[in-house]
């Protein structure tokens, strides 16, 4: 599905270098790295944001690399780390928006893509806000706004950069159920940047470490033990625990 | 009822429109009763006093104010909408700064003919965003604000320039006219400047509209933007160059005329609740509503002359303005 190779990616000097893996299509990948490590500009070079100095990236085998915006939209679709909602703008109209390559440029959306669209937003559990202000919405609400707006794109490839950061617990746990339930259930690939390894290992199928723009891992938590993703974790935070609870099978990790 | 409520407004503001031509044609020195343009129409009164007034004077000056309405209200929505600025307005990338530099270079350098300032203006209004643009090219930062900067910095070498020229000026006929065309009227309107601007105007303000959607999805953000399959600086330069084409164009005609494209879309905005679906319409209309009416006041307040128009539209402005700031509501984001 995604084959990322030898990705170098920057603005004005490559921040991530080198970059190389794959994710198979029905999987959820995450990348875990510390704050400024370069998760972001990797996440923008896949998707044709930043600059790309050297490497490639494919999609169901073809190179995205020099597609035009609306053919790369039709392979990737992306939730940014800050996409500002203006006032004035409805859920439902920005829920439609990722309709937009699949209709025509200069009308609305046909009953077809109308119900595309809703079901994004149902799938979200934020089919009741779909006629309300996007400036009345909490920081949480919105999130799942862009995200509806980006299952509704209904890419192969769904690309998404702290898609949790404004989500509270239970809703965090929502939508990586969700993401987990439409990677498996429509044969669809996701890689999100992800802060919460608890939330990583237990969701996810493979897992990433960015240090300083170098790309490392690609563990399978499912088929690990607490030894190993302890020491995959400590590439990033040397003092971190990783237990598994006897009782749900659930990874735990505790930051000394 | 949302639909409701919004075809009620687009109803509204179409009548009042209508309501203003009517007595945007009926008003002036030589007045016309309603009777007089009805047999007018009908082919009536040929050669007479009358029709002539009526055909050469109110109709280029009603059809002039009724189109420099609607670019302006239209340019000011996609503007707002484009740079999620409520301050936003076509002035933003330093159109009216350089169609004033235009005119008054053809004022007292050239030979200060209508035609000659007509293409100053027009010529140095594309002249602007065509600067703006190398500058956004060369800052490599295309950025909302990097247009707002590149924007403050045109406009401020053509204001330095327009004061040169001022000072040039022979300040009894050349600084006299730069002064009144800076503040705008359309007391010189005339049938062959209708035609002329009317195609410049007409083709900018219909395909403005037909790209309304890509202008909804500008307001998201170039990154989202892209990601819906949308080039945004493609259509950013696209959206800029068509806005500045119309405006440019009405400017020349009838010089800089202020806070129109900046108020219209705070009041559509206030109306109807929402930057999508007829927004944008009701911009257009919005501004043709004010420019109609300030037209009428500027024509009808000082018997036997003509007081500039940008008196009118900012004394308009100033209280609007001032109620939308005292009525906004919280949780916006719109200078995001």
């Amino acid at each position: 599905m995604l084959e990322v190779e030898n990705l170098s990616v920057g603005y004005t000097r490559p921040v991530v270098r080198r970059a190389s893996f794959r994710l198979e299509a029905g999987s959820l990948g995450g990348i875990l790295g510390r704050n400024g490590s370069g998760k972001t500009t990797l996440l923008r070079g896949i998707c044709g944001s930043a600059r790309v100095y050297e490497g490639a990236v494919r999609v169901e085998g073809q190179d995205c690399l020099g597609l035009s915006a609306r053919k790369r939209a039709e392979k990737i679709a992306l939730l940014p780390q800050r996409s500002p909602l203006p006032q004035g703008l409805r859920v439902g109209e920005v829920i439609r928006m990722g309709r937009y390559i699949h209709g025509s440029p200069f009308r609305g959306p046909g009953p077809g893509e109308e119900a595309m669209a809703r079901r994004a937003a149902e799938s979200l559990g934020i089919g009741e806000l779909w006629g309300r202000d996007c400036a009345l919405l909490s920081e949480g609400q919105r999130q799942l706004v862009q995200l509806a707006r980006a299952l509704a794109q209904d890419a192969p490839l769904l690309l998404l950069d702290e898609p949790t950061s404004a989500l509270d617990p239970e809703n965090a746990q929502l939508l990586f159920r969700q993401l987990r339930r439409l990677t498996q259930s429509q044969n669809k690939a996701a890689l999100a940047v992800v802060h919460d390894p608890a939330l990583a290992l237990r969701w996810c199928d493979r897992l990433y470490c960015m240090r300083e723009g170098v790309l490392t891992g690609g563990i399978c938590p499912a088929e690990s033990s607490p030894r190993q993703i302890q020491d995959f974790l400590r590439q990033i935070w040397p003092q971190i625990l990783v237990k598994k609870d006897k009782e749900t099978g659930l990874f735990y990790s505790l930051l000394a | 009822m949302k639909r409701e409520k919004s075809a009620m407004l687009m109803g509204a503001a179409c009548g009042l429109l209508l309501a203003l031509c009517a007595v945007s044609l009926c008003v002036g020195s030589f007045p016309l009763s309603l009777s007089q343009i009805g047999e007018i129409l009908q082919g009536g009164l040929a050669g007479e006093m009358p029709a002539r007034v009526f055909w050469t004077l109110r109709v280029p000056r009603t059809a002039v104010g009724l189109l420099a309405g609607l670019g302006l209200g239209l340019a000011g929505g996609v503007y707002q909408t484009v740079f999620r600025n409520p301050l936003a307005s076509p002035d933003l990338t330093g159109v009216a700064s350089g169609a004033s530099l235009g005119a008054a270079c053809a004022i007292v350098l050239g030979s200060g003919g209508t035609l000659a300032m007509m293409a100053g203006a027009f010529g140095a209004g594309l002249a602007s965003l065509v600067l703006v643009l190398a500058l956004v090219r060369a800052a490599r930062m295309e950025h909302t604000v990097t247009y707002v900067l590149a924007g403050v910095i045109v406009s401020s070498a053509a204001d330095a320039a327009l004061m040169a020229m001022k000072v040039l000026a022979d300040p009894e006929r050349e600084l006299a006219a730069i002064e009144f065309w800076t503040m705008g009227s359309l007391a010189a309107v005339t049938a062959s400047k209708l035609a002329m601007l009317a195609p410049a105007v007409a083709l900018p303000f219909s395909l403005l509209l037909l790209f309304r959607r890509q202008t909804a999805i500008l307001s998201l953000g170039d990154e989202t933007a892209r990601s819906l399959g949308l080039e945004p600086r493609r259509w950013r330069a696209v959206l800029l160059g068509l806005t500045t084409l119309m405006v440019a164009a009405l400017v020349s005609v009838t010089g800089v005329i202020a806070f129109v494209g900046l108020i219209a879309p705070h009041i559509a905005f206030r109306l109807l609740g929402r930057r999508a679906g007829p927004y944008l319409f009701l911009c257009a209309l919005t501004g043709a509503d004010i420019l109609l009416a300030a037209d009428l006041l500027a024509r009808s307040l000082s018997p036997g002359a003509e007081l500039p128009l940008s008196i009118f539209t900012v004394l308009f402005a100033v209280p609007v303005l001032i109620a939308l700031l005292c009525g906004r509501r919280e949780g916006g984001d719109e200078d995001a």
